[in-house]
């Protein structure tokens, strides 16, 4: 089972959202692909980070799936949809580069190193006792193909809906239902036969994610 | 959706590992500023960009190909043609037990391809990367589920970091599998390539210019003339002005986009094998 995560110390950061100019009242504007993709990426960056820390074995390997996402957005500016759509178009992408990733194809480059090292924070650790039933869960949910995977995560972990899993897996919002109900029908089996069958959680809640103090070794210097 | 739904997906959700909402303290953090920054800065090669090194990074699993694949149909003796090939961006035919899938058109619409596999009974999902253009419309990569049992159909003259050229698949007609497929497509112009046969080898932009091996001194002059942006690397990774290495040696090239090139450099010349050099310098 892939290990669990839980912050170590946090750099200490101003509660305002923090913005690129040099100051608020820059009286130059913005060329508008710039401002558009501000917008996106304040809007998706943790979400797009979340995507592939719940995806990824490593915090190393999350930098660069962000890293990989946001160029791409960069690049395909003009081709991402306006409002709610983005973040689907976003989610898209992150699933092909999180695929080539798997397939060996992600470089490791300085794009994401000052991302790797506010991660490299995050530790990676074992879950607490009582995390048993949790095992079984991660077993069957493992034994899953990885599209029924994708399917179940997208919906419960990201929080979408059969219209907008349509959107990013490319077919009508029948066959996306379909191919869910399918997946939720594999899990449910699988479930039953690792024996941890698919009832109401016992004890043993989601994971919870401190912040621990600060470790000297792993702080770094502004 | 029902209780069991509900159960169910109570469940997974206790297997993610970190929730959105339990990151909002990195949203703010310098590392969103640094990407940010990064990211934008980036539209041409630049030494931000330090894409992977060579195509022999994956070579595990690329099987990047050879020059664009409509070749052949109509060579393969003994083969059948099934489908409609034209209509669908790729050409199907049986062959000894096997369905052999070549592509008839790089810039088909990727469910159009898979939709093309479908018709043949195949779960085979497709994606398509932009690529230096010896390897457009070649297999650049495969992932499977399982066993496997997809094979490549070699040929072409490309030089990739994989090895061989595949031009196209050959899969088990009873295959049951899950597979994903990359292939190349052109590049938009000034897009960067996400995989790149050698620079140096045929259909690419230094074929023929006998830079391998040579001075920095003269690979500026051999570049300008092929009217190409460099970026100049060293073998450390890092970036450097060529000026200041004009002694050095070339040691590889990497196609990074249209008329752009990554060209590594070293104190010292490589020795490459002779089949390297021979793939290389086909028809020069």
């Amino acid at each position: 089972m892939r290990p669990w995560v839980r912050f170590l110390p946090a750099n200490p950061v101003g509660d305002a959202r923090w913005r690129i100019r040099e100051s608020e009242d820059a009286p130059v504007a913005e060329p508008e692909p710039l401002s558009r993709f501000r917008d996106i990426y304040e809007a998706n960056y943790t979400r797009i980070l979340g995507y592939a820390l719940r995806r990824t074995d490593t915090a190393d390997d999350a930098a660069d799936v962000v890293a990989d996402t946001f160029l791409a957005a960069w690049r395909r500016i003009d081709e991402i949809p306006q409002g709610e759509e983005a973040r689907l178009w976003l989610y898209g992408v992150a699933r092909r580069v999180l695929a080539n990733h798997r397939r060996g194809q992600v470089r490791k480059d300085r794009l994401a190193d000052r991302l790797r090292l506010d991660l490299a924070r995050m530790d990676f650790v074992q879950p607490p006792p009582g995390f048993e039933e949790l095992d079984r869960l991660s077993a069957a949910f493992g034994a899953l193909r990885p599209k029924d995977r994708e399917l179940l995560s997208l919906t419960v972990w990201e929080g979408l809906r059969i219209e907008d899993l349509s959107r990013i897996l490319g077919c009508s919002s029948n066959a996306a239902k379909i191919r869910l109900h399918r997946a939720r029908r594999r899990l449910a089996r699988e479930l039953e036969r690792v024996g941890a069958r698919a009832k109401p959680p016992t004890a043993v809640g989601h994971v919870e994610i401190g912040r621990a103090s600060a470790r000297p070794d792993t702080e770094e210097a502004h | 959706m029902n209780d069991q739904d509900d159960r169910l997906n109570t469940m997974v959700s206790r297997l993610a590992r970190v929730r959105d909402e339990e990151l909002a303290f990195l949203s703010v953090g310098p590392a969103a500023q640094a990407l940010f920054q990064e990211v934008v800065s980036v539209q041409k090669p630049t030494r931000t960009l330090a894409v992977r090194r060579s195509p022999r990074r994956f070579a595990a699993l690329s099987v990047a190909a050879g020059t664009v694949a409509i070749l052949a149909l109509g060579v393969m003796l003994g083969s059948t043609l099934i489908g409609s090939p034209e209509a669908a961006g790729l050409a199907f035919r049986s062959e000894d037990g096997y369905i052999v899938a070549e592509v008839t058109d790089p810039m088909a619409a990727t469910e159009q391809l898979s939709a093309a596999f479908a018709e043949h009974g195949l779960d085979i999902d497709l994606q398509l990367v932009p690529v230096s253009p010896s390897i457009v419309g070649t297999v650049v990569a495969i992932g499977e589920e399982g066993t496997g049992g997809i094979e490549t159909l070699q040929g072409g003259t490309c030089v990739t970091g994989g090895g061989g050229c595949p031009i196209g698949l050959r899969i088990p007609a009873d295959y049951e599998g899950d597979a994903d497929i990359t292939l190349g497509r052109d590049a938009e112009p000034g897009e960067q390539f996400l995989s790149a046969a050698d620079g140096f080898g045929p259909g690419e932009a230094l074929h023929c210019s006998g830079l391998l091996g040579a001075t920095v001194e003269d690979a500026l002059e051999a570049i300008d003339a092929r009217a190409l942006t460099a970026v100049w690397r060293l073998s450390d990774g890092s970036d450097v002005d060529p000026a200041t290495v004009s002694d050095y040696f070339v040691t590889e090239a990497i196609p990074w986009a249209g008329g752009e090139v990554l060209m590594w450099v070293a104190t010292e010349p490589v020795t490459p094998p002779a089949e390297y050099l021979q793939a290389i310098n086909q028809d020069c």
